[in-house]
């Protein structure tokens, strides 16, 4: 499961968890965009 | 004539921004900023971000939300000295370094992104830019971006494609 930093604005506190189901599911889509969309070297 | 103030890239006084929050990531996937308080304006400064391995791609998503991004993005890579422009819609984030190296052979990743019109029922405005460097090689991006959804911006979250964090800063400021 992949970690996640969390950084609490209202306090200051930081805490390092796994991604929640919600977190988890925007990471994988835009994960797979990324991938997906990757400039070649060719392309740059 | 009595004192002025330096407009910030959005054109608020530099005097309002309000430091919220610092994080130092040598670990992890995304860094996230929560807990948010309903500022006008944000301002993302990245300070030398780099991540342990790998090639990958730095995202930004809003409230943990991946869609109804769009944005357009010119780039230069200086190694093949080529300039691209790239134009992005209906897309599940923004892709703040596309196009740039951005790895451990690389100094790291600088970066100012300021999201404007957060607290209010309309899309919002964000402009970005970043610069990478070796001694022989740079890359720049100088971007344009919306999100189309009228939520109140209360999350900030920056992703890897791949690997994690290693070095750097993320700080965010608030304005109003």
């Amino acid at each position: 499961m992949p970690k996640i930093i969390i950084v609490d604005c209202s306090t200051g506190e930081e805490i390092v968890r796994e991604m929640n189901a919600e977190e988890l599911a925007t990471y994988e889509t835009i994960q797979k965009e990324a991938l997906a969309d990757q400039p070649t070297s060719e392309e740059i | 004539m009595g004192a002025s103030t330096i407009p910030a890239t959005n054109g608020a006084p530099i005097t309002s921004w309000v430091q919220l929050a610092t994080s130092s990531p040598t670990s992890g996937a995304t860094v996230s900023f929560t807990s948010l308080s309903s500022y006008k304006q944000y301002r993302v400064v990245m300070s030398n971000v780099g991540v342990n391995t790998g090639n990958p791609t730095l995202s930004m998503t809003l409230n943990n939300t991946a869609s109804n991004y769009s944005y357009a993005l010119p780039f230069y890579n200086q190694a093949s000295s080529l300039y691209q422009n790239v134009g992005i819609n209906n897309s599940s984030s923004i892709n703040i370094n596309a196009g740039t190296t951005f790895n451990t052979s690389y100094y790291g990743f600088t970066s100012e992104i300021v999201i404007d019109f957060s607290n209010q029922s309309t899309p919002k405005s964000i402009r970005y830019s970043m610069a990478s460097s070796t001694i022989a090689t740079n890359s720049y991006v100088d971007a344009w971006a919306i999100w189309n959804n009228t939520a109140t911006v209360d999350r900030i979250d920056f992703s890897l494609s791949s690997n994690s964090f290693a070095s750097g800063t993320i700080t965010v400021f608030g304005s109003n």
